[in-house]
């Protein structure tokens, strides 16, 4: 009888171990992830990365400026510190749920040639390495979620 | 007496044996769930490096005119963009197979690979000017 209670007792705690590991894994398994992850920041890292990357890949349509800037409006725009249409190019390429701001350096210059205030919360910064006007230009461009400044 | 001793070791045993199942478990779709939905795309690190590094690699060639050798120049080129990437946490290295000056034609035949952790991608290059 006392032998039996015992294995009794055993497969209690086994069957209540068992349930709580299923309960914990349904749970797990249902949650939603979308808090815990960084898809967001993900995606708005891509979004500067390819807008950046189709303004460098886009050709200047006069032949001459072309040449002149190796087949790039960015680094036509950035050789001619051509800021207002650098900005306007990004406020229509880019979600308008979405604010930036756009640093570069180039030999030992810092400039900002979009400048908006960054926010208290998440940014996801973006880059690019350009050659324009004979040098290396390091761009980078903080993005986030957020009203945007004209 | 010892029946009873046995059984409490026996239930402790089974009850750690489930905290560590279930701790583990919810670690694991904690780290799943943080990588959820990520992309990995090397593409417009590629195109920058495709665009701008043999620009870069001419123009120093052109500056140093003769005074180092070109693979001294390859190096130099190469490491300011290793360092602009690698502050990124993106890892590119540059290997150099072979510099040629000939006929005022330089031939420049390298490889790069290029890495954010998760995915490698090696490209073969030769870049004339």
């Amino acid at each position: 009888m006392r032998n039996t209670k015992g294995q009794m007792h055993v497969l209690e705690v086994l069957l209540v171990g068992v349930l709580f590991t299923s309960a914990v894994n349904v749970a797990v398994n249902i949650l939603p992830t979308s808090d815990a992850d960084n898809s967001g920041q993900n995606d708005l890292y891509f979004s500067g990365m390819e807008i950046l990357e189709l303004l460098d890949n886009w050709e200047p349509s006069d032949a001459a400026i072309s040449a002149k800037h190796n087949g790039s409006t960015l680094s036509w725009w950035l050789a001619t510190d051509n800021n207002s249409a650098i900005k306007q190019y990004l406020d229509s390429g880019l979600s308008s749920s979405i604010s930036y701001r756009l640093e570069a350096t180039h030999g030992s210059q810092n400039e900002v040639i979009v400048d908006r205030a960054l926010p208290v919360g998440e940014v996801s910064t973006s880059f690019r390495i350009v050659w324009s006007d004979n040098e290396l230009w390091d761009l980078n461009l903080h993005l986030w979620y957020g009203y945007r400044e004209a | 007496m010892n029946t009873k001793g046995q059984l409490l070791l026996v239930s402790g045993l089974l009850m750690s044996i489930t905290l560590i199942a279930v701790s583990s478990t919810i670690t694991h779709s904690v780290n799943l769930g943080a990588h959820q939905g990520e992309r990995h795309d090397l593409t417009p690190l590629i195109s920058g490096i495709e665009s701008n590094f043999p620009l870069a690699l001419e123009y120093q060639v052109d500056q140093d005119d003769g005074d180092v050798t070109l693979s001294e120049t390859f190096d130099n080129v190469s490491e300011d963009f290793e360092s602009l990437f690698a502050i990124r946490g993106t890892s590119l290295s540059f290997t150099l197979t072979s510099s040629a000056l000939d006929s005022g034609k330089y031939t420049f035949v390298y490889e790069y690979t290029l890495s954010d952790g998760t995915m490698t991608v090696t490209m073969s290059k030769t870049t004339v000017f």
